[in-house]
């Protein structure tokens, strides 16, 4: 080739015809596959799991009907944070610090702490009661635990462990498997699925809160916002995205519907009320017979040891760059002492917590749940107000018919929390007024 | 004396007769980009109408954290109109990140220190500490058990906030850091968005530098959100083997478009990089070294490299040619020898004739193992019919094949492993 008498235009087209047969990588767009799916399958942690447990073997199929208008409030919120995250490019707690009063940025991170920490503290109870079931106490477990998770993020290599956690938790897929083993009767579970049923007793609306708050928990849109801003998904590939996070929304879903399925033909006809992890297990029995409590042990273990890492991590992040501290996992402790004091203070906060001798497990998992439920609403309205701000998201804040369900989705849920906070007041006071 | 912007914003403002005329609701800075910025005035809010006016400076008779009283009784009451270059202390400034630069880090300006100097306001600095953020909360601080951590304006760099500013930020301090602490810095803290702002405001060189030292994912991402013009004249600041690879990160719809813009000496050799397959040494190679003709003298040699504008990165060896003309190498000379040996005598003489070399299909990995064996720090790579000399592999080149991933940046705080 003689590139000194050829004109710039045929240089420049010899350059693309280069490029052409070059591989611009064609697995790019699976790359970015990921964030959507990961922050909702996380949702089904140790939390998550109980509560679905408990639904199906106390009250059946009734709750079956949740699963539609969930799934699609799940996406309308997920989605909404993960916009959120590649518009401005910035996580959750920044956008606050930035765009509200301080007062507002230490109430919402207090918020947030408190939602958190009841969801780490739940998945140290989900790991205490897997040890449990095979007849460890959780005054040995506990401890051991929690200086294995300090010790291999402060000092180890976390994301080697992390591909672990996440082979750990994916047999807790055996409960689609049960599932189909326990025989179900598929009209009746279409039918359920549809017709909506509802009773004003405290158990159930109890319950109904912590199916909402560990469906749609505040961690996984922290997660989901600030794992757009860290993979760089920008507005030029949100399309993507977008499907990434529906898929997630739907398969967790997927997974709950199995889950409620399983323990519902299972633990529900037998009358068997979850009291603690291996009555959960049993739901498993026709599908692995003797091996139920291996795998729901070590599938319950895994799912709860990757959303205490994770949620802690997300939590102490998110405080540190509300308030402008070094954070971060590529940091050591000397560089960001803050951030790893919040992290120990989770650790041990949650240790400490799941060791109280009086709490069963089960019932501090459910409760814990309820928690994120009426912490919700709140987090709701700082996405609504933040994405409808048009010098912070231009044109991509949301059209109208996306915003009225959005609003939908979070007055609902406020009325959901509000309800149980009346009816728990009511319960307390009420013996007093007899007086 | 000095007085934290906290301490005044809500201070009611008096005027000479003593009567009330509202309260601070915030600061106006000119000329952000001094030393200390000089503040020009108050804004005052206004009682029930909430209409905000603006006072000068040059009215405040006395300022405390008690009241504030004017020296006349004459109050221009038109409503405040944000000129440009006006910045609003507690609007543009609290809360929004920067840099401290000694520390190399980013941080959030928790409160500002104003100081005053013969009835003057200057902005003298920031707290950055969390003791800043309890005094604005109104939360006692026992004890000082937290102290406060003052950092002077002079030593922060402003990276503005996330929707455009009505004033023009100057990026000298930032462009004192290492371009790879600039990339680290507006990557993990403000974004792509504000991020490419910050960017483009910078001067070009450094900014290619920048560009070079993220990962192709990082690169594509932050080009996307900058003008095609800026673009343009970043790469034209990076050597052709750099820009080859950003292009080849851009893929193909972004070069058609970038492509007319660069100049036809740069294009032509990124064409030619582009001919040889990927993991092979000529995709790997820099075109950026220094060749010298034969008959020269070191003397005449050290002069030429004196004299040379813009250095390689990589300046160990220098390669000599048959003739001026010519591209036929036939000997490589170390930059030790311009210290060791006579400067008077030819290249010649102390050049090595014996020349380990490499051809451009060579597998990466071959080259790797021979400038391992050889130990040599950069192997040239020539034809091989001929043996001109197209160009250099250095050993940044063998860790940036073993270590793809880790040695460019990506942003990793918590989740992408």
């Amino acid at each position: 080739m003689n590139n000194h008498n050829q004109t710039k235009s045929t240089l420049i087209h010899h350059i693309m015809t280069l490029l052409r047969v070059r591989k611009f990588g064609a697995l790019k767009y699976l790359m970015i596959l990921g964030p959507g799916l990961v922050a909702t399958a996380a949702g089904n942690d140790a939390g998550g799991i109980a509560t679905y447990a408990v639904a199906g073997a106390q009250f059946g199929l009734k709750f079956l009907w949740l699963l539609i208008p969930l799934t699609i409030g799940l996406y309308i919120v997920q989605e909404m944070s993960a916009r959120l995250g590649a518009v401005t490019g910035k996580g959750f707690s920044d956008l606050i610090r930035e765009n509200f009063s301080l007062r507002t940025t230490v109430f919402m991170m207090i918020i947030l702490f408190v939602a958190n920490a009841g969801v780490v503290v739940s998945n140290f109870a989900g790991m205490a009661a897997s040890f449990e079931m095979f007849g460890i106490s959780k005054y040995i477990s506990v401890p051991l635990i929690s200086i294995f998770l300090w010790w291999i993020i402060v000092k180890g290599n976390y994301h080697k462990v992390e591909k672990l956690f996440i082979l750990m938790s994916t047999i807790l897929l055996s409960y689609i498997a049960a599932a189909l083993f326990a025989k179900p009767y598929w009209g009746e579970v279409a039918i359920n699925i549809v017709k909506p049923s509802f009773s004003f007793s405290p158990g159930y609306i109890g319950l109904l809160i912590a199916f909402v708050g560990t469906t749609i928990a505040p961690y996984m849109q922290m997660y989901a916002q600030s794992s757009v801003v860290e993979k760089g998904i920008t507005m030029s590939t949100y399309k993507f995205e977008r499907i990434d996070t529906l898929i997630g929304c739907v398969f967790s879903n997927i997974v709950t519907l199995f889950i409620i399925i399983a323990t519902a033909y299972t633990l529900y006809p037998a009358g068997i009320k979850i009291e603690s992890a291996s009555d959960a297990a049993k739901a498993l029995v026709p599908f692995a017979g003797n091996f139920a409590k291996i795998l729901f042990g070590v599938g319950l273990l895994g799912a709860s040891m990757l959303a205490a890492a994770v949620i802690s991590l997300t939590t102490s992040f998110s405080v540190c760059n509300a308030f402008g501290w070094e954070c971060g996992v590529n940091r050591n402790l000397e560089e960001a002492p803050i951030f790893y004091s919040l992290f120990t203070i989770l650790i041990v906060m949650s240790a400490t917590i799941t060791l109280s001798p009086a709490i069963s497990l089960i019932q501090l998992l459910l409760s814990l749940q309820v928690l994120n439920g009426i912490l919700l609403p709140v987090e709701l309205l700082f996405i609504m107000k933040l994405i409808n701000n048009k010098t912070l998201m231009g044109k991509y804040t949301n059209h109208k018919v996306f915003n009225f369900s959005a609003w939908t989705i979070t007055i609902l849920v406020s009325i959901c929390a509000l309800l149980y906070i009346f009816m728990e007041l009511f319960r307390i006071v009420s013996p007093l007024i007899k007086f | 004396m000095q007085l934290y912007l906290s301490q005044l914003i809500g201070v009611a403002v008096y005027n000479h007769s003593k009567e009330k005329i509202g309260k601070v609701l915030d600061l106006v800075a000119v000329d952000i980009n001094k030393i200390s910025p000089r503040i020009s005035g108050l804004i005052v809010k206004r009682g029930i109408n909430k209409e905000t006016v603006f006072i000068p400076q040059s009215d405040i008779a006395k300022l405390s954290e008690k009241e504030i009283r004017l020296s006349t009784d004459i109050v221009d009451l038109t409503p405040f109109i944000h000129r440009p270059e006006e910045v609003l202390l507690a609007n543009d400034i609290y809360d929004k990140q920067i840099v401290d630069i000694d520390d190399r880090r980013l941080t959030r300006v928790n409160d500002l220190v104003i100081e005053e100097n013969q009835n003057l306001l200057h902005l003298k600095g920031v707290d950055v500490s969390a003791a800043g953020l309890l005094d604005r909360l109104h939360i006692p601080n026992v004890a000082n058990v937290i102290k406060r951590n003052l950092v002077e304006w002079e030593d922060v760099q402003f990276l503005g906030g996330a929707s455009p500013m009505k004033f023009k930020i100057q990026y000298q301090n930032l462009e004192s850091l290492h371009p790879m602490d600039i990339a680290r810095i507006i990557f993990e803290g403000p974004g792509y968005k504000q991020g490419s702002r910050v960017l483009s405001a910078l001067k070009e060189p450094i900014v290619a530098e920048v560009i070079e030292s993220l990962s192709p994912k990082l690169q594509k991402n932050l080009i996307e959100s900058m003008k095609i013009e800026d673009v343009a004249d970043v790469i034209k600041h990076m050597s052709p083997d750099k820009a080859t690879d950003l292009l080849l990160a851009l893929g193909y719809e972004y070069a058609k478009k970038i492509l007319p813009l660069l100049e036809k000496k740069q294009a032509t050799i990124i064409e030619q990089l582009l001919h040889y397959p990927e993991n092979t040494t000529g995709a790997y190679m820099t075109t950026e070294y220094i060749a010298i003709p034969q008959g020269i003298t070191l003397e005449q040699l050290y002069s030429r490299v004196r004299s040379q504008e813009n250095l390689p990165d990589f300046l160990l060896y220098f390669y000599v040619l048959e003739n001026e003309f010519s591209n036929k190498l036939v000997g490589v000379i170390s930059m030790y020898e311009l210290f060791s040996q006579d400067l008077r005598s030819r290249v010649e003489s102390s050049m090595i004739k014996n020349l380990i070399s490499s051809y451009p299909n060579d597998h990466i990995k071959d080259t790797l193992k021979k400038m391992y064996r050889y130990n040599l720090s950069a192997l040239p790579v020539v034809t091989r019919s001929d043996r001109k000399l197209l160009g250099i592999v250095t050993f940044r080149d063998a860790i940036m094949t073993y270590l793809p991933k880790r040695w460019k940046l990506r942003i990793r705080q918590v989740f992408t492993s």
